[in-house]
Formats: C-alpha cells, structure tokens, sequence
C-alpha cells in the first residue's frame, strides 16, 4: 500500500502545493493530473524519493519501479538485452536472457536488430521507449510511478501499454500515473487526483 | 549483497568504458610517449638526478591518466536520467560510488602498470633493484586510492556547476596536493634508504589520507549526487 499523508512541497518560495494525501491500493490506478507546472511531476519525484517533501509523509510499497518522463535510463552505447540485463542484475532478479528476449519480441523491437547486438542510442524515439517499457514489465515490482510512459509511443506502442497496464492491475499491481494523454486515461478509468485542488 | 552491487556496477563501467577503446589507448599512447621523452633527457644526467625524474615521471603520468578517467566517469549516469533511476533503485550509494572509484583506479593501473614495466627497462641500468620496484608500487597504489577517491568525490560535486571543466581540476588538484606530495617524498626516501623507518610517516599519511577520503565519499555520494542529478 502507498500512502501519502498531507504532502507539500516548495521551489526556493514557491509553493507548489500543500496537504496532499491519498492512498493507492493493490489493483488501483491513480493518475494525477492538472495543468502544465502545477507540480505533477514533482509529486511523482517525490514518491520516487528523488525529493525530500517540505512537509508530510510518504510509505512506498517494498517494491516499485519509476519511469521518468524525460528519459528512458539507458546506456546508448549498449544493445537493448544488455541495458535490460544491467537494470534486472541491480534489482537482484536472475539473468534469463531467452525471457529478456521474448519481452523484446513482444514490444515488438526487431529480433534483427536483438541478433545484431544493436546500441540503443541509434535507436528511434519510440523504440527507446518501449525498451523501457519493456523493463518495467520484466521488473517483477508491484508499484510502477509512472511519467507519461506512452510519449513518442506510435498507435501500436499505445495500445501495448494499454494491456500491459490492464494485466499489471488485473494481477494486483498498481500504477501512480501522470499523463496528459486524455485517450488512454478514458481507456483506463483512473481514480483521479486533481493537483489543481491543492496548489496554492 | 554490498560486494555484488559494486561488482555489477564496476563491471558495466568497465564494460561502457570499453564501447569507447579511445578511452584506453589514449592515455596509455601519451604514457608511452612521457616516458620516450623523459628518458631522452634523463639518459644524459647522472644517477642521483636521474632517479627523481623517474619518480617524478611516473606521478606525472598517473596525474594525467586519473584526470583523463574523472573528466568523463559520471558520463553515462548523466544522460538519460540513468543517474535519476539509478537512485530510485535498491542499491547503496556507497556502492555505487565504491565502483566508480574502483574504475577510475583501474584506468590508473592500466596506464601505470605498463609505464613501470617500460621505465624499469629505460632505467635498468641506473640500477634501482627490485625492492625499489615493488616499495615504489606499493606507494603509488596508495596514492592511486587517494587520488581515484578524491577525484570522483570532486567530479560528483561539480557536475551540476556551471563551469565545472574549471572547477572540477581546481578542486581535484588542490585536494590531491598533500596525497602527491606525500606519495613523491616516500617514493624519494625509498630510493635513498630502502628502510621504511625513513619514511613510514608519510606512508601514514597516505593511509589516513586514502581512509579518509574514501569513507567521506562512501557516505556522501548519495546526498552528492541527489543535488547534482
């Protein structure tokens, strides 16, 4: 279960908002919406732990996995097996190279480019994207924060995301979702958090 | 668990290091080079003056190879938000940190390994002995911890700096001044006397040095790196 208790949080003196709470269970979706520079992404940095709130508390689930909204973690000069194997080797889980292979398949990354060993970095935006994606799923955690997941994704991409995020919840994950992408939200029925409501 | 973070950590390092073979042969030509050069003019000096040069010669290279690994070893964390994932991750900070100064030492030896081999061959015949040898490596090990930990502590620190090619070499050669220091006078007695009493306190002074750095660093790359990232 996460827990946030009566969040605020600052740049310099500017608040961006204060008393924010809300609890996400096993299954649910939350996203977290409102207009450009409201704090949204700051939210989900600080459930990440990548900022410490001004005031209020947060308790994160033992197992959770973060996707930034700017980058995709990985290292341009290795092939897409390789960064996965890092990230899955970091978390502790057992390499399984013909498992890694077949979640690339699946995120349709071309078996020519997997053979050929291809760097990521030369790769296109989108294919980066689900390469990161493609970590989220092999990530075995239960919690994924996660930071418009589906940008530079083409229809096919969307719609793989669509039913990875189905399955995750039908299989008591949780996702803590901020995106502006008002087609998928609609497809996902997320229980809402208006950032706008809380911002000072 | 600790030992297996730093080991994935140290062997993707290397392993990305090496995606770029620029970054291994470069240092290691210019070694070669230094050492072509100093041994054109030490040949011409006497004994007493050509021993120094050598010592000297070697901190030189081990310097420039350490600067040529810290200007680019937080490279890869810093594009991507790798570093911003990374922190999220259920590793210790001390460990990531372990691993990038254990590489940045392995660029260290890399280069001063073979310098020395090729050094004991232009110099063989001022006749420094064996014991020399292992003492003076002995000694530049120390040194090498020292300045790999003072160095990625200094490039953790500025990464966010405006300026920090400035800054970055400004703070790593002021904080390197005593380990260098220290490291040329011990290798200097070494030569002179071979007896450790003659310069175990600045053999003492490397050790706390490198035990001090490192335990500063284990401790605080993480909040280094949450403000830089």
């Amino acid at each position: 279960m996460l827990v946030a208790d009566t969040l605020s949080h600052a740049f310099q003196r500017r608040t961006l908002f204060q008393g924010v709470s809300f609890t996400v269970l096993s299954g649910q979706l939350l996203r977290i919406q409102g207009p450009n520079g409201i704090g949204k992404t700051t939210l989900l940095r600080l459930l990440a732990g990548l900022h410490t709130p001004r005031s209020g508390t947060i308790s994160m689930p033992a197992s959770w996995e973060y996707l930034p909204a700017e980058g995709n973690a990985l290292f341009g000069t290795l092939d897409a097996g390789a960064n996965l194997h890092f990230w899955q080797q970091l978390r502790g889980l057992p390499l399984e190279e013909a498992k890694t292979r077949e979640a690339l398949l699946a995120w349709k990354i071309p078996a020519a480019l997997l053979d050929l060993r291809f760097p990521v970095g030369k790769m296109s935006t989108g294919m980066r994207r689900r390469i990161a994606l493609c970590r989220l799923s092999l990530s075995q955690t239960r919690y994924w924060l996660l930071d418009e997941p589906t940008s530079g994704l083409d229809a096919e991409g969307q719609a793989a995301f669509l039913a990875l995020v189905k399955n995750h919840l039908a299989h008591q994950g949780a996702v803590i979702l901020v995106s502006h992408d008002e087609a998928l939200c609609t497809a996902l029925q997320p229980i809402v958090l208006d950032l706008g409501h809380y911002a000072t | 668990m600790l030992l297996k973070q730093i080991w994935l950590l140290l062997r993707h390092g290397l392993r990305l290091d090496w995606t770029s073979k620029e970054r291994f042969v470069s240092p290691l030509l210019f070694a070669l080079v230094m050492l072509t050069v100093f041994t054109f003019t030490a040949s011409q000096m006497p004994a007493m003056y050509a021993k120094p040069v050598f010592v000297s010669q070697t901190f030189l290279v081990l310097v420039f190879a350490l600067q040529n690994a810290f200007s680019r070893i937080l490279d890869p964390e810093q594009k991507d938000q790798v570093a911003e994932l990374l922190r999220t991750y259920p590793i210790s900070m001390g460990a990531w940190y372990t691993a990038k100064l254990l590489l940045a030492a392995l660029h260290g030896l890399w280069i001063l390994l073979p310098s020395l081999l090729v050094s004991s061959l232009f110099y063989g015949e001022h006749d420094v002995g064996v014991s020399f040898y292992l003492g003076f490596l002995g000694i530049l090990l120390l040194c090498l911890i020292g300045l790999a930990s003072v160095g990625t502590l200094a490039t953790a620190m500025t990464l966010q700096a405006s300026g920090k090619d400035l800054i970055q070499p400004l703070l790593y050669f002021t904080l390197a001044i005593p380990l260098l220091l220290a490291g040329s006078q011990a290798s200097l007695q070494l030569l002179q006397s071979q007896n450790l009493e003659d310069f175990r306190h600045w053999i003492y002074l490397l050790v706390a040095f490198d035990t001090l750095f490192v335990t500063v660093g284990v401790l605080f790359f993480g909040i280094v790196m949450s403000d830089a990232s």
